[in-house]
């Protein structure tokens, strides 16, 4: 049966399928780096999330090297906070299983300190900051409206963290008709199957799942890829990269 | 309270029986279509039918409860366009290859399997991406009823399922998804599309909490072998005599 043969399954792209090289977009694209925040990345604003902060903070060489290479390819480059308004006013109520536990501390109000970007990352006074209320960048946000003025049409996602915002931002970019990379080796997650079932997902039909080699060497500027990053497919990314080198 | 796991949900956490809103609220039932769950249409995307007809008992007993609960129902489709004008082109490792035309508006494939046909007074929409929000008037709908819950099921639990339930997430609406009333191809993108839900963006709930909430005989989902904490990776339907 010829369709078995092209059926994706987790497993076979585990093992290394859909990991070779890829080109990215190189115009008319953004740089949308998700979330790196002191609430998510610095141990000492953890929000509880994960046991420590590291498959986090695993996912900030990746993003410093993409923001890198977006400036010098003059990328546009669009940082994502995730926020709430004064008071939590726009938090959503909790609900079903939430309701019985007791009520959890409130994180990520505007002006403190979780809220801000890592140093590593600090934007540049020509790049953008979006804050958002949500998981999705572009739901009840002005990213979309950016995008458009900017005249986008490619996103490139990076950040934290991959199932949940990152995932979420992609999911949405997909169905306004964005051609949408996702950087497997400069995003976060707390728990690893979770990582990987979240990029499987993308790969799936979302978008497409990259590597930071492939951006640089799309956009033109120094291929570096993210050496000793955790998670690594057979064959795919660095370790492939070093081969053929 | 204990930092969230995977295995640990996979174990059975938060798997206690939960009360779904009653009023304002809608039934969701995502793409029940021919062309997902009949063998002679299959879209390839799995290798038999088998995981996405898994969701087809309980589906059917949440449309008669809703029905009985006077919830309302509504389908949505995937389907584009006659000339699949609003189908996206292939990029990435696909850049290049040709549009295939399926999901097509208009034939057999898209239509509502015959077990579960819409009634009159059912609302069927039509959609272009996996989000049943994206793009169709099912928020128009939700709003002009004053729905401000809802209970998915369906197919596929982790691309239209789950992506339905973060955008209603994000728009505020109470989202529940219920377990044995979904299907994905692989199991283990199943357990991690509803973890995913659980974790943040919604209600994972069986069909038995929903026809409970609901005032509706509560028969669960006979012989339905998926349950966490004792069985999550063999789909094969047990053979039970369902009372």
């Amino acid at each position: 049966m010829e369709r078995k043969r092209h059926l994706k399954t987790f497993d076979t792209w585990m093992n290394g399928t859909d990991g070779e090289p890829v080109d990215v977009a190189a115009a008319d694209v953004a740089l949308i780096v998700i979330d790196m925040q002191r609430g998510f990345i610095e141990e000492e604003y953890s929000l509880g999330i994960a046991p420590t902060q590291e498959p986090f903070a695993m996912a900030v060489p990746g993003c410093v090297a993409l923001v890198e290479s977006a400036r010098e390819a003059g990328v546009p480059v669009i940082y994502t906070r995730a926020t709430n308004l004064y008071d939590h006013a726009d938090a959503l109520p909790r609900r079903g299983r939430a309701l019985s536990q007791p009520e959890t501390a409130r994180r990520m109000g505007e002006h403190s300190k979780d809220v801000e970007i890592i140093d590593e990352l600090t934007p540049l006074p020509t790049e953008y900051v979006v804050d958002k209320s949500r998981p999705g960048a572009i739901y009840g946000t002005r990213l979309e409206p950016l995008l458009v003025g900017l005249g986008i049409r490619s996103v490139v996602i990076c950040g934290v963290t991959t199932n949940i915002c990152v995932e979420t931002t992609a999911r949405e970019a997909h169905a306004r008709g964005y051609d949408t990379y996702v950087i497997a080796d400069a995003t976060g997650e707390a728990e690893p199957s979770r990582y990987w079932h979240a990029l499987y997902s993308i790969e799936f039909l979302f978008g497409t799942v990259a590597m930071v080699e492939d951006v640089q060497r799309s956009w033109g500027t120094e291929v570096t890829g993210v050496p000793g990053f955790p998670l690594q497919r057979p064959g795919v990314g660095s370790a492939a990269l070093a081969a053929v080198v | 309270m204990a930092r969230k796991t995977f295995q640990g949900w996979l174990d059975g956490e938060y798997s206690s029986p939960v009360d779904v809103p009653a009023s304002d609220v809608a039934l969701i039932v995502v793409d029940m279509q021919n062309a997902f769950l009949r063998e002679e249409y299959s879209l390839g995307i799995a290798e038999t039918q088998e995981p996405f007809a898994a969701a087809i008992p309980g589906t059917a007993n949440l449309i008669a409860a809703a029905r009985l609960a006077g919830v309302p129902v509504i389908y949505t489709r995937y389907a584009y366009l006659p000339g699949n004008e609003d189908q996206l082109s292939p990029t990435g490792r696909l850049e290049g290859t040709p549009l295939t035309p399926r999901l097509v508006e208009g034939t057999v494939d898209i239509e509502i399997i015959d077990e579960l046909a819409p009634e009159p007074g059912d609302i069927v929409l039509d959609k272009s991406r996996p989000s049943a929000f994206y793009g169709t008037r099912l928020e128009p709908f939700l709003t002009a009823k004053g729905i401000r819950s809802v209970v998915i099921c369906g197919v596929t639990t982790n691309i239209c399922v789950e992506t339905t339930a973060r955008d209603a997430s994000q728009k505020g609406y109470k989202t529940f998804v219920v377990e044995d009333a979904v299907g994905e191809a692989e199991l283990s993108r199943h357990w991690h599309a509803l973890y995913t839900i659980e974790f943040l963006f919604g209600t994972v709930c069986t069909v038995a909490d929903v026809q409970h909430s609901w005032g509706a005989p509560v028969t669960g989902v006979p012989g339905y072998p998926l349950k966490r904490g004792e069985n999550v990776t063999n789909l094969a339907w047990l053979e039970t005599a369902a009372s």
